[in-house]
């Protein structure tokens, strides 16, 4: 597995767990006629335990592309990050989404294009 | 400069400094100082020889000083949003790219290079996380606000 493949799980497994955290703090939220004590609730919660695990796995393969980039290369395209995020608040949670916001990812995009022109060292 | 600032500044000084920590575990070493742990201990032999069949010449002492380093800023990340707006505190972190970049060039070993492409892509990643993560920035032009005012007062009364 290369860097780039890496990478992009990286991206992929740090997206979801926010997503899976919001889902988490939203079933949390709802779940106030439970029996279960609030810290048991919480540490169970599916949502949560799916969005510990694709950090973990995010952070790993983050030291992956570590090992093999350098950090000024690599760290930037974490920004990508709030791109996806971004997207999948609107397409998961219906937030809405503003022109300022889509020009902020457009100028994201744009930093992460030029320096993955630019070469990896 | 009160608690919750303190917080936020610690957040991105320490989350920067943990990724420069955890670049600086992968980078080669002198041969006199080439990973020779003593394997004395059961656990640290097993987390030395997974950790460099996954990822090659690694050394593990630093790998875990990022990693606590990591953790801790993701602590003061949580202490910070306690009281921080998500998107105002969001639009701090993107000084965290500036930091890495700088530091990668300054850590001494690491001594990683200056580009144009770097820089510039830099400057447009700040500009657009400062643009993502928040409210319509004052002075923004007509074009760029949404038509409805009413989605903008919704948003502050959250």
């Amino acid at each position: 597995m290369n860097a780039t493949v890496a990478l992009f799980l990286t991206i992929a497994c740090t997206s979801l767990s926010q997503i899976f955290q919001k889902q988490a703090a939203m079933s949390l939220e709802n779940n106030s006629g439970s029996n279960l004590p609030a810290g048991v609730a919480f540490l169970i919660n599916p949502n949560l335990v799916i969005s510990v695990i694709l950090l973990g796995s995010g952070f790993v393969s983050w030291l992956w592309v570590l090992s093999e980039w350098d950090v000024s290369f690599a760290y930037p395209f974490l920004s990508l990050n709030l791109v996806v995020v971004m997207c999948g608040s609107k397409f998961v949670f219906s937030e809405n989404i503003k022109r300022h916001h889509w020009l902020g990812a457009f100028s994201i995009i744009a930093g992460v294009a030029l320096i993955s022109g630019g070469g990896a060292s | 400069m009160n608690f919750n600032n303190f917080a936020l500044f610690i957040t991105i000084v320490l989350g920067s400094l943990s990724q420069l920590i955890l670049k600086s575990a992968f980078t080669p070493v002198d041969v006199q100082t080439a990973p020779q742990a003593d394997c004395n201990i059961w656990l640290i032999c097993f987390a030395q020889q997974l950790a460099t069949s996954m990822f090659g010449d690694v050394r593990l002492g630093i790998l875990i000083v990022g990693l606590i380093s990591y953790t801790a800023a993701t602590g003061f990340w949580i202490l910070a949003l306690r009281h921080f707006d998500l998107g105002k505190a969001y639009a701090f972190l993107g000084f965290t790219y500036i930091l890495v970049y700088l530091g990668s060039v300054l850590w001494p070993t690491l001594s990683e290079t200056i580009t144009w492409p770097k820089t510039i892509g830099v400057g447009l990643i700040v500009f657009g996380i400062y643009l993502i993560s928040g409210k319509t920035p004052p002075h923004t032009p007509e074009w760029l606000r949404n038509r409805s005012a009413l989605s903008d007062t919704n948003r502050c009364q959250e």
